[in-house]
């Protein structure tokens, strides 16, 4: 369990440039490396942490929930929460400093564009695992399509999703 | 943005108590259904608009460093608020006010999940939701491609990490990988 609560520490520590990055880095060590989840259940983790008001790291909680009970879920959530509560803090006390960097605005250049690597790699192994069938990736397009080019609130698309499921699987 | 005082409070303004910075972001987290965006213009409305704690260049600097810290964006622009209304305290307040909420619905929907994720219903219902996770994934890729694929060295670097990360290469050290390489390439210009 402390191994669990560990590798949220350090992958917290790394998910730098949104929430989205730690899909990719929680699917190396959750599903790839300790077998702690299989895809498909990573996947219903992730869709989870989206139908819940809040951060979608809020995930993680689901995940130790699963894994290890009510102390899972709040272990996790400290594991998840605590490296951003003392980095935020620490660059709250060199605030100016930190703003003007050079140093941050050039990694940052960078991150960003290896990041949607990332999650390209990650969408492809997740879609493996998911899509099936004509009616599932069907399912998904309209899910992308949706998301894209409207307003809707994607955890109604999602919920819609499941609907559609209901009727086609 | 001026930042903090010697004494950390913002002199100009009454402080803001503690207990109505915990309600307040205990609503935000409730709330705000539907990601990132959705949760910022939740946040501007209650702080900026109607409780008036911060200007909006105030949380227009607090949203960027939320950007730039890791961990989850939104959650670091509570604490950096926090932080600056009410220092430790306030950074403390605001993350369990946000994430409280969102705690306790997770469990509950976990314990459904595993009571009752062998019902057929239940199976094919989350098949659907999979389904529409990768499209949801797709469409993340395809916002942020389009904000900043602006030069050539971004979209090498994205498909060199895509590449990499295709075949197994650890994502972390890929990460910091291109954090080092744009150093390396931005950092001398003036």
């Amino acid at each position: 369990m402390f191994k669990f609560f560990w590798t949220l520490f350090y992958i917290n520590l790394f998910t730098i440039g949104g929430g989205y990055v730690m899909i990719p880095l929680l699917e190396k060590e959750i599903v790839e490396k300790y077998h702690w989840l299989n895809h498909q259940e990573f996947i219903e983790a992730i869709a989870i942490g989206q139908l819940t008001p809040g951060p979608l790291t809020i995930m993680n909680a689901f995940i130790g929930y699963k894994l290890f009970g009510i102390i899972g879920a709040l272990g996790a959530t400290v594991s998840t929460y605590l490296p951003s509560f003392i980095i935020v803090t620490l660059i709250s006390y060199y605030y100016n400093e930190f703003r003007s960097s050079k140093i941050v605005d050039s990694a940052m250049r960078l991150i960003k564009p290896a990041v949607i690597g990332l999650l390209l790699s990650t969408a492809i192994s997740l879609g493996k695992a998911s899509l099936l069938n004509i009616p599932a990736t069907i399912i998904s397009l309209l899910a992308f399509t949706l998301i894209t080019f409207t307003k809707i609130d994607p955890t109604f698309i999602i919920l819609g999703a499941g609907m559609a499921g209901l009727l086609f699987f | 943005m001026k930042p903090f005082s010697e004494t950390g409070e913002n002199n100009s303004r009454i402080p803001v108590s503690l207990k109505r910075l915990f309600l307040v972001f205990l609503k935000i987290g409730a709330f705000a259904f539907g990601g990132v965006y959705s949760m910022l213009a939740f946040f501007e409305r209650e702080l900026v608009q109607r409780h008036k704690w911060l200007t909006e260049e105030e949380f227009s600097e607090a949203v960027a460093i939320g950007q730039l810290t890791p961990g989850a964006p939104i959650i670091n622009t509570g604490i950096f608020i926090g932080f600056y209304l009410r220092r430790i305290k306030g950074a403390l307040i605001t993350i369990i006010g946000q994430v409280l909420p969102s705690l306790l619905i997770v469990i509950f929907i976990g314990y459904l999940y595993i009571r009752y994720r062998e019902l057929e219903m239940a199976k094919a219902f989350l098949k659907g939701v999979g389904a529409a996770i990768v499209g949801l994934l797709l469409s993340v890729i395809f916002k942020l491609s389009k904000k900043i694929f602006k030069e050539p060295v971004s979209v090498i670097t994205c498909i060199v990490v895509f590449l990499l990360s295709i075949f197994k290469f650890n994502p972390i050290a890929l990460i910091v990988l291109s954090g080092l390489t744009g150093i390396l390439i931005y950092g001398r210009q003036k």
